[in-house]
């Protein structure tokens, strides 16, 4: 193997590391809060708002790639750029945050109701159950939750080479080199597994419990 | 509030006492009043609660119906009754988990049903809760289970350190303060929420069916638990059940529930001597001697040619002391013979049922025997004749 392929996959990685991890961040940091907004913005909730509801469904469910596209403009605002990694890592911070903050919620509605109760009847008020309650109870579901959703960005920031943002995969001019695409692909799918793993396998023991 | 302004701005008290914070203010015509008259030693009052709510097929059911109940300072109530009674409704309206529709709940004769916030977060501390379903936290260790509602009230961190070990000590989970819930049977799970409702103190302690899930010799051990509470620390204990056997064992009054209304309540004792009502009579099946059913069947309405009379004598109070019976034989002129009968003790007061197979001479005889018996004790039925075996 040539230095020069492995300096381009020393530096793919690298790409790919900085983006999963600055849109994990930023998903972490918007999505805890988005995920409290939602539920209690539920129909049962405090105070429902179904409008804020179906916009973040819409935000998890729309295909990453349109997000993208859509996002173009946006992206360029706030970067100056609107191609290579730095510039996806907008789209892909929304998608995760949705998608995070979807799961995050789901955890969060499956603590049990009784919980609730019992706060309420030591006399705590909403922000205290929320803190000393729900999320210490929420908070290994919301780890696997979290897990998942890094897998997810891992697999999307792959699917950004198609816009040309540089990656594991390739620049148009390494397509031909069959020896490329074999230790590309050997790299993202390793990088996807260990990524993933730990997220299904803590998911399973969360359901278990 | 005026009972807040300093003790100077109320001359009609003549002098300032420390009571003087506690005690409400002159009424103005604006303001509704907050305080009511009630009975001595009542902690806490309930008038006319109603509690509407709307079912899976969108009918409206009174959960509560006009509900009035007095609960005095230090007794042990028990609220017994079937599966939607009313039971755990009621009791969850007692710390406003469900608030009433209609209704008064007053908390040492002030009205406390509306509060909302951290006057409503002040009552709830003064009234601690033991939950059927546990409700414990699974990510916690023993001992932060019952320091919650301490960290939540803002106590120090001394008084936490104090007493936590000694509540975990009281409900027999001393050693395991570092164990998760998950670790723990039922009834250590129960004990736990125990200690835990016990932690800010309570004035009063609520128990949601404290025997449920509980095998007989832990729910003994709870049930005694809960009466060494009541006794070391003399809060209030209300508890729900639909066993009557509980209410025998740590009750001093209880209060019969059945659709939404309160239909019996007195002293366990007399509900036991005098059991009011039919779904009463029905609690109380299996904990009272009954004749076996081979000797009922032989029971008949109406003497047929000779038999004897089956008597079913419930005698209590003093004069379960009494030598009732032999005094019956020799002052009544009386043969009979003793066909079944125990004697129970409910608060430490006796409780006797004695079944008698009576040889009257004639139907003269009988009734000056019946008449006789009736002066003694607490109650005399005749459940029928069985024909004199030859």
């Amino acid at each position: 193997m040539s230095p020069d392929l492995l300096d381009l996959l020393a530096r793919a990685l690298w790409q790919t590391f900085v983006t999963v991890a600055a849109a994990g961040t930023l998903c972490l940091l918007a999505g805890f809060p988005l995920a409290i907004l939602l539920t209690r913005t539920d129909r049962e909730g405090f105070s429902p708002r179904p409008g804020l509801q179906r916009f973040v469904s819409g935000a998890g469910a729309a295909s990453f790639l349109i997000l993208l596209v859509a996002l173009l403009p946006v992206s360029h605002l706030i970067l100056g750029r609107s191609i290579g990694s730095w510039a996806a890592i907008i789209p892909l911070s929304i998608a995760a945050t949705a998608y995070f903050a979807r799961l995050a919620e789901a955890a969060l509605s499956q603590v049990d109701r009784g919980l609730i109760d019992a706060g309420l009847a030591m006399g705590a008020g909403r922000r205290q159950i929320l803190l000393q309650f729900l999320l210490p109870e929420a908070l290994p579901q919301i780890g696997a939750g979290f897990m998942v959703t890094l897998g997810a960005v891992a697999g999307a920031s792959l699917v950004i080479q198609a816009l040309g943002a540089g990656e594991l995969a390739l620049d148009g001019q390494g397509l031909s080199h069959p020896a490329v695409i074999a230790i590309a692909a050997a790299a993202a799918i390793t990088l996807l597994y260990f990524l993933r793993a730990p997220g299904s396998r803590r998911s399973r023991l969360g359901q278990g419990f | 509030m005026s009972h807040m302004m300093p003790n100077s701005f109320l001359p009609e008290f003549g002098y300032a006492t420390p009571l003087d914070d506690l005690r409400p203010g002159p009424l103005y015509e604006d303001e509704r009043p907050t305080r009511r008259d009630r009975p001595l030693g009542e902690i806490l009052g309930l008038v006319d609660l109603t509690r509407l709510i709307t079912d899976g097929r969108g009918e409206e059911v009174r959960a509560l119906d006009e509900v009035s109940l007095s609960i005095r300072r230090g007794e042990i109530l028990g609220l017994v009754g079937p599966e939607g009674g009313g039971t755990t409704t009621l009791l969850r309206s007692l710390n406003l988990l469900e608030r009433p529709t209609a209704g008064e709940i007053l908390y040492e004769g002030e009205v406390v049903q509306d509060r909302t916030g951290e006057r409503l977060a002040t009552l709830r501390r003064k009234i601690g809760m033991v939950f059927r379903e546990y409700n414990l936290l699974s990510s916690r260790r023993l001992f932060d289970n019952v320091a919650l509602p301490m960290r939540l009230a803002g106590r120090r961190a001394w008084e936490i350190a104090n007493r936590v070990p000694v509540l975990l000590e009281l409900v027999g989970l001393g050693d395991k303060r570092d164990a998760f819930p998950d670790q723990l049977s039922c009834d250590e799970k129960r004990r736990l929420g125990i200690a835990r409702a016990l932690a800010l103190q309570p004035e009063i302690l609520l128990c949601e069916e404290p025997t449920s899930f509980l095998a007989p010799d832990a729910a003994h051990r709870v049930l005694e638990l809960l009466k060494e509470v009541n006794r070391q620390t003399g809060a209030t204990i209300v508890l729900t059940t639909d066993d009557m056997s509980v209410i025998r064992a740590i009750c001093d009054r209880l209060a019969v529930m059945e659709a939404g209304r309160i239909v019996e309540e007195g002293p366990v004792w007399e509900s036991f001597a005098h059991p009011r009502m039919p779904l009463t009579r029905r609690l109380l099946h299996g904990l009272l001697p009954e004749l076996p059913p081979f000797i009922r069947a032989r029971i008949r309405p109406e003497p047929e040619g000779p038999s004897d009379a089956i008597l079913r004598l419930k005698f209590g109070g003093t004069s379960a002391y009494d030598p009732i019976i032999a005094e019956f034989a020799r002052e009544a002129d009386a043969v009979f013979s003793v066909i079944h009968g125990a004697i129970d003790y409910i608060q430490e007061q006796p409780l006797g049922v004695l079944f008698l197979s009576l040889q009257a001479k004639g139907p003269e005889h009988l009734r000056s025997q019946i008449v006789y018996l009736r002066s003694r004790v607490l109650d005399v039925e005749v459940i029928g004749y069985v024909p004199r075996s030859a």
